[in-house]
C-alpha cells in the first residue's frame, strides 16, 4: 500500500528525500529536507486527500544532535473505489537545528495542524515561522518563559517560578454587544475551561474558548517510567476512553516489539472497546436531555448508562474497564456466564434504548432545540480534521475501525452512520444509530469468539524503535506514537486524542446560535479536557 | 406527553437502599489489596512493580530491618502487585469503603528482619526470603 505513495512522491519530491523506512506494515516514514517540507505536505493533502492525523515534536539531540518533527498522514487507497482497511499511514520528518530552534508553518495551508504547532512551541521551544496565531496555548502565563518541559535537558521535577503576564483575547466591539466571560469555575461537576461570548442580546457573535487550565506532564512522566507502568497511566488519561487509550498503547509497543498477540485478545479488545462506545453514546444521548429540559430522558439515559457500567464491573472488575488491557493482550479471560450476561444485558439495553429514543428524540419541542442548532460544516471539519461523531454528522466518511482496521474489527461486518446536516440533531442520531451498530457487533465477536490463550508475555521492547497505536475512542480517533528507549522505556509518547482536534471546532460553530443552546453544542460534541491537556 | 408520563410510570424506583443496605461489589472487582503476612517474605516485588507508589519501603542498615508500608490513599486498584508477588500474599479484595478521616488510617505497615551478608556484613535481604528462595545467601560485593 504505501509503496505506491511511495514511488509517487519520489517521482515529485526526490531532490528533498533523504532517508525511508518502513518499519512495522503500513506505516511510511520519509526523512525530508525541511526547506521542502511544507511542499510535500501540501502535495498530501490537497492533491492525495490526505489527512493530518497528528503531529510530534521531538527532543533527539541526545541521538543525533537535533529535534525532530514528525507529520503523520492518513492516507485514502489509490483508485476510484476505496475497499475497507485501504489506508495507510505517510509520515514525514525532518530535522530542525538546535542552533535555529524554528520551522516553517504549515498551518496557513493546513489549518489542522494550528494546535499542534504552537504546543510544539511552547513545550519544546521551536518556534512555527509563519504561523497566524502564534499566542501560547499549553502554558498559560503563569508558566515562565525558555523552560520548555518536553526538552531532555528538563528534569521532571523542576518547580519554575511562577509568573504573571497579560493574555490577549479576541474581542468584538460596538454598539449593544455585551462579553460574557464563563469559567474556568462552572456550576456543574465538569473541568476547568474559559468561555468570552461577545453577544448582542442573546444572540453570540463569537465565542472564544481557552483551555489548558491542567497540565499534567503526562508525556514528560511516561518517559521516566518502563513500559509496564506506562500502560496504567496511558489507562488513566481520561475516564470516557480509558480502554481506547490504553489500546492504543498497547497496540503500538506491540507493533514495535514484533509482537503477535493471540486472536482471542483480538476480540476480547474488541469488545470492552465497544462496550465502552455503548456506555458512553447511550449516557451522551441521555445527557442531550439535560441541555434541552428533558429531564425524565436525562434521568432515563442514565439509568441505561448506569446498567452498562454495571455490566463492565461485573465483568471487568472496573466500571471504566481499566486493569483489563496489557501489553501482549489481554490480563483476564472471559468466562462463558460472563459472555452470556452480556448477551443477555445487550438485549436489554437494545430494547429500553429504542424506547427511549422513541419517546425523547420526535417531540417537536426536543426538535426545536436540536435541528439547525451549532452546524459544523463540512469544509470546517475537514480544514480542522475533526475525527468521530463530529466528523460523520458533518458528512466526513472517517472511521478508523473500517478505514485503518485494528484488533477485531476486519472480523465483523458493521456501518458506518453518516449524516450530513452537522448540527446538533445530527451528532446525536449518529451516536443512537452506532450504539445499535456496536450492539451488533458485539454479538457477532461473542458468536465467533475464538478459544485459546489472552496473553504473550512481553518482558522487554527493544529501544529506539516507533509505531503508531490508535482507535476509535467513543469520541473519535486516539492516535498515539511511541519512540522507545534503553531499559525498555519509553523515549517519547505522544497522545493526540479525539477531543484536542474536536476542541477548535467548537468555537466556530457556536456564533449565530443563542446564549442557552451553548451547552446543548457543547454537550454534542461532548469533549473531553482531560484527554486535551494532557 | 402521554408517552414521556408513561415511561416515568412504568419506571418505577430505580435507586438502591444503598447505605441502608450493603451493596456487595462483584467477584471481579478490585478493592482494598489485603496482604497476608504469613505468605509475605517482605521481598519487595510489589513495591517495584507499584506504579503509583502506594507500596515503599525503606531498609534500616543499622537495626537490620526493612520497613514496608501500603498506602491505600495512593492506590489506584491497578492489582499489578497481586499480579506479580511470588507468594500470591496480596489479593485485592470486594471491600471499597474506605474513606477517612484520617490518612493514618489507610497506612498498613509491617516490619522485616534483615539478613546480615556472611562475607562483607552488611544487611542486605529479608530472612524470610532468604529460606524460601534457594539461591546462594551473597548481594554480591565481592
Amino acid at each position: 500500500m504505501t509503496d505506491t505513495y511511495f514511488n509517487e512522491l519520489t517521482t515529485q519530491f526526490s531532490y528533498a528525500f533523504l532517508d525511508s523506512e518502513t518499519p512495522v506494515p503500513d506505516e511510511l516514514y520519509i526523512t525530508v529536507k525541511p526547506e521542502a517540507c511544507v511542499g510535500i505536505c501540501r502535495y498530501l493533502y490537497e492533491k492525495c486527500g490526505a489527512s493530518l492525523v497528528s503531529m510530534v515534536g521531538s527532543d533527539e539531540r541526545p541521538l543525533n544532535g537535533g529535534f525532530r518533527l514528525y507529520y503523520f498522514f492518513s492516507l485514502p487507497g489509490h483508485g476510484s473505489s476505496v475497499p475497507q482497511g485501504s489506508r495507510s499511514f505517510v509520515n514525514l520528518q525532518m530535522k530542525v537545528d538546535e542552533r535555529h530552534p524554528e520551522f516553517t508553518s504549515i498551518t496557513p495551508y493546513m489549518p489542522a495542524a494550528h494546535w499542534y504547532e504552537r504546543e510544539i512551541q511552547d513545550l519544546l521551544g521551536l518556534k512555527p515561522v509563519g504561523h497566524p496565531d502564534p499566542r501560547r496555548l499549553v502554558l498559560h502565563e503563569n508558566w515562565p518563559k525558555g523552560f520548555y518541559p518536553l526538552r531532555k535537558d528538563f528534569d521532571y521535577k523542576t518547580q519554575p517560578p511562577r509568573t504573571s503576564e497579560d493574555f490577549e483575547m479576541k474581542r468584538v466591539e460596538g454598539e449593544g454587544v455585551f462579553e460574557i466571560p464563563v469559567g474556568p469555575v462552572h456550576a456543574g461537576i465538569i473541568e476547568p475551561g474559559h468561555f468570552r461570548f461577545s453577544s448582542v442580546g442573546e444572540k453570540i457573535l463569537n465565542l472564544e474558548a481557552r483551555l489548558f487550565y491542567k497540565h499534567k506532564g503526562t508525556e514528560k512522566l511516561a518517559e521516566i517510567l518502563p513500559f509496564t507502568k506506562g500502560l496504567f497511566l496511558a489507562e488513566r488519561i481520561c475516564g470516557v476512553c480509558s480502554f481506547s487509550h490504553a489500546t492504543s498503547y498497547c497496540q503500538a509497543l506491540e507493533k514495535i516489539a514484533n509482537i503477535q498477540i493471540p486472536e482471542r485478545a483480538h476480540y476480547l479488545r474488541t469488545i470492552f472497546l465497544e462496550l465502552e462506545r455503548l456506555y458512553n453514546h447511550v449516557g451522551d444521548v441521555g445527557n442531550i436531555c439535560a441541555g434541552t429540559g428533558l429531564l425524565v430522558g436525562n434521568a432515563q439515559g442514565m439509568l441505561l448508562k448506569e446498567k452498562l457500567m454495571e455490566l463492565n464491573e461485573a465483568i471487568t472488575g472496573n466500571r471504566y474497564l481499566r486493569g483489563m488491557n496489557t501489553v501482549g493482550g489481554l490480563r483476564r479471560d472471559l468466562s462463558e456466564e460472563k459472555r452470556i450476561l452480556i448477551l443477555s444485558t445487550l438485549r436489554q439495553i437494545q430494547k429500553e434504548f429504542k424506547a427511549l429514543i422513541d419517546v425523547i428524540m420526535f417531540l417537536s419541542t426536543q426538535r426545536d432545540r436540536l435541528e439547525t442548532t451549532g452546524i459544523l460544516s463540512q469544509q470546517v471539519a475537514r480544514d480542522l480534521g475533526v475525527v468521530g461523531v463530529a466528523a460523520r454528522a458533518s458528512g466526513l466518511d472517517s472511521d478508523l475501525r473500517r478505514d485503518h482496521p485494528y484488533a477485531a474489527y476486519d472480523k465483523v461486518s458493521f456501518k458506518v452512520p453518516l449524516r450530513t446536516e452537522g448540527d446538533v440533531s445530527a451528532r446525536v442520531w449518529i451516536r443512537i444509530e452506532e450504539v445499535f451498530e456496536s450492539i451488533r457487533i458485539i454479538e457477532q465477536l461473542l458468536d465467533t469468539l475464538p478459544s485459546g490463550d489472552i496473553r504473550v508475555e512481553v518482558k522487554e521492547i527493544p529501544p529506539y524503535k516507533y509505531a503508531l497505536g490508535y482507535t476509535e475512542s467513543p469520541r473519535g480517533a486516539n492516535i498515539h506514537w511511541i519512540m522507545t528507549a534503553p531499559d525498555s522505556r519509553l523515549y517519547r509518547y505522544k497522545i493526540r486524542s479525539a477531543s484536542y482536534v474536536n476542541w477548535p471546532a467548537v468555537p466556530l460553530v457556536v456564533p449565530g446560535n443563542i446564549v442557552p443552546d451553548f451547552p446543548l453544542i457543547n454537550k454534542s460534541f461532548n469533549l473531553c479536557y482531560s484527554c486535551t491537556d494532557l | 406527553m402521554f408517552r414521556i408520563l408513561k415511561k416515568s410510570l412504568s419506571t418505577g424506583i430505580v435507586t438502591s437502599r444503598y447505605p441502608k443496605e450493603p451493596d456487595q461489589a462483584p467477584e471481579e472487582f478490585r478493592g482494598r489489596p489485603e496482604v497476608d503476612f504469613e505468605k509475605c517474605t517482605g521481598c519487595k516485588v510489589c513495591s517495584e512493580v507499584c506504579p503509583s507508589r502506594a507500596i515503599t519501603y525503606e531498609d534500616d542498615l543499622k537495626q537490620g530491618i526493612r520497613n514496608w508500608q501500603l498506602s491505600y490513599a495512593n492506590c489506584i486498584f491497578c492489582g499489578a502487585c497481586e499480579e506479580q508477588c511470588p507468594y500470591g500474599a496480596i489479593t485485592l479484595s470486594r471491600f471499597y469503603e474506605m474513606a477517612s478521616r484520617n490518612k493514618d488510617d489507610l497506612l498498613v505497615t509491617a516490619k522485616f528482619q534483615l539478613s546480615s551478608c556472611p562475607r562483607c556484613g552488611q544487611y542486605f535481604e529479608t530472612i524470610r526470603e532468604i529460606r524460601r528462595t534457594p539461591k546462594e545467601v551473597s548481594h554480591g560485593c565481592r
